[in-house]
């Protein structure tokens, strides 16, 4: 149990050991008596009733719930003026379409600025282009290869027989 | 309510009567907790309540009425709770009305433990728990009660608290 607790714990105590908790004095004699447990769920009750009821007239009469009041009326005159506003817009449709006009115009003009930079990439996309073509060319040259030796003329045809046992025993024996 | 205005003379009877009429029974319940005892508090009550009535006259603002009759019943419970201890008659067990039958036997002797260990304290220890956790009177309203200065009276309420935990500590835990 920690501090606090213990205390409270103590506190609690200490009030549970009045005598005289949970009893009352009768009017005009000097003994005790249980009150009804009406009487003390009545007790019980009346300070949430009570404090419930001043929140109540509190939030009613403060000074802050009138000026809360006062900014939602303003809102809904804001409100009012700026649908009267949209009303009037709506009267003026020529005035609207020429200011879509110019939004065009304004945005063709915004629109043409790219298209310097499309034609610059453009001419760097050739020269890139121009360039791997020129290294396909020399990818493609043939190679310069070593002259052939075509002086002999013979033709050396080799035929393969499987050697016989006889055969071999010859090549053997001759030293 | 008591009308009366501030600063006029307050010698008539009737605004007296009234006066004890609204403090009585609190100053009965007063009575019972400091003194201990139900019997000894309609004797109290009385003798408060006739030395009231030969001192009121004196008495300069009526407002200041319950709490100048508080500190009179206080002071006439502890000389009569003194006079018991000097002659012995205080037998130590503080009253134990009987209560109500949802009350379990475990809070029964928890509070009567609590009773006792209460009523060992000192006066001067003793008085200002009562007043203060019993009695429910702010620790300024006990303090001019007991004729003590404020600080006084907290570090003594302090001291009766420290005593309590140390005797109880077993049923704090």
């Amino acid at each position: 149990m920690n501090f606090f607790k213990r205390e409270h714990r103590l506190t609690e105590l200490i009030r549970t050991a009045d005598p005289l908790e949970g009893l009352e004095c009768l009017e005009g004699e000097g003994t005790l008596a249980i009150p009804s447990p009406l009487k003390r769920a009545m007790r019980g009750l009346a300070l949430p009733l009570m404090a419930l009821v001043f929140v109540g007239i509190w939030w009613v009469a403060s000074p802050k719930t009138s000026v809360v009041r006062e900014k939602s009326h303003i809102i809904i005159k804001k409100s009012d003026v700026s649908f009267i506003k949209s009303e009037v817009g709506q009267k003026n449709p020529d005035i609207a379409r020429e200011k879509s006009h110019v939004a065009i115009k304004k945005s063709h003009i915004v629109r043409r600025k790219p298209s310097l930079s499309r034609r610059k990439s453009w001419v760097g996309v050739r020269k890139l282009r121009v360039a791997r073509a020129k290294r396909h060319i020399t990818q493609e040259k043939p190679k310069i290869l070593p002259p052939e030796n075509r002086d002999s003329g013979e033709m050396i045809v080799v035929a393969v027989r499987p050697i016989t046992p006889d055969e071999l025993r010859q090549e053997l024996q001759t030293p | 309510m008591l009308s009366q205005p501030v600063g006029t003379s307050l010698r008539s009877d009737a605004v007296f009567a009234q006066l004890w009429e609204a403090e009585r029974p609190r100053l009965w319940r007063l009575a019972v907790r400091v003194s201990g005892s139900v019997d000894a508090a309609d004797d109290l009550t009385q003798d408060v309540g006739i030395r009231a009535a030969q001192a009121f006259s004196e008495l300069r603002r009526l407002e200041s009425g319950p709490a100048w009759l508080t500190k009179m019943t206080v002071h006439t419970a502890l000389r009569w709770r003194q006079r018991q201890r000097d002659a012995s008659l205080l037998d130590g067990t503080f009253l134990s009305p009987d209560s109500g039958p949802e009350e379990t036997t475990l809070q029964r002797d928890a509070a009567a433990r609590m009773r006792s260990v209460i009523d060992a304290l000192p006066e001067t220890l003793r008085t200002p728990l009562i007043l203060h956790y019993w009695e429910g009177l702010s620790c300024r309203e006990i303090a001019e009660a007991l004729e003590i200065p404020l600080g006084t009276l907290l570090s003594r309420l302090f001291a009766a608290r420290k005593r309590l935990r140390k005797q109880l500590s077993d049923e704090l835990l």
